[in-house]
């Protein structure tokens, strides 16, 4: 299964947007791998313990981890719509989202 | 990205301690690497769970690979030295790791970020992200 891990912000809009954000990332991921799951985990991030070049920060981290290989391509249409979905839901702009995905160990 | 995750024990650093940390992380990491300063965050985690003993704070830093040893080994050095400083307590019960992530498995600002050294990243520095 994959999964994918929110880091959003005490008082930022995505807090009350989890169930329509997740919803959207369930349907990204399907879209790219039709008919897998994923698994949507949230971490609130209290105000004070986040900064972003030395201030207080703004930006929600959604970090993945794939239950296949992704060529460059694919990460970047992928990643795209995942920052388009929070710009779009929370009013955020793309500046403020950081999407990555765990690359393959060379065991998997 | 970088990300710096800092975990630290409840209670050792104020909101002040915290954001001044930060801003060392930028200074140490841009410092060391040319990379821009915007896209440098540092997240902190209170959780005495996560520590060993003996260890005070854990410095767990994702940066984009292909980072030289000498490059990573400032990172270590001036990240250790910069808590200890600003939490007061002694550089031996800091640790710092440095983990490589290829750069084109994250995405910031909308863009795929670029390999360090690469052409493309001149360009990009160049562009939305010049300092």
């Amino acid at each position: 299964m994959s999964s994918a891990n929110c880091l959003i912000h005490a008082g930022g809009s995505a807090v009350g947007l989890r169930d329509d954000l997740e919803q959207g990332l369930v349907e990204i991921h399907d879209v790219h791998s039709p008919n897998a799951a994923l698994d949507v985990s949230w971490q609130v991030i209290p105000e004070g313990y986040m900064f972003t070049e030395g201030r207080p920060s703004t930006t929600s981290i959604v970090s993945f981890t794939l239950d296949h290989t992704t060529t460059l391509p694919e990460r970047e249409a992928f990643l795209g719509s995942v920052c388009e979905l929070f710009s779009d839901l929370t009013g955020c702009t793309v500046n403020e989202v950081l999407a990555a995905i765990t690359p393959p160990t060379e065991e998997s | 990205m970088p990300l710096y995750r800092t975990v630290v024990r409840p209670g050792l650093t104020d909101v002040d301690t915290r954001q001044a940390f930060a801003g060392d992380v930028v200074d140490v990491h841009c410092g060391a690497t040319g990379a821009p300063p915007s896209l440098v965050h540092v997240l902190y985690v209170e959780d005495d769970a996560r520590l060993p003993d003996g260890i005070d704070a854990l410095v767990f830093g994702t940066i984009r690979g292909g980072r030289t040893g000498d490059q990573k080994e400032r990172i270590t050095t001036g990240l250790t030295a910069a808590f200890a400083e600003r939490a007061g307590i002694s550089a031996d019960a800091v640790g710092v790791r440095i983990a490589d992530i290829p750069a084109s498995y994250a995405m910031e600002d909308g863009e795929i970020l670029p390999e360090p050294g690469s052409p493309e990243e001149e360009a990009w520095k160049a562009g939305a992200h010049a300092t």
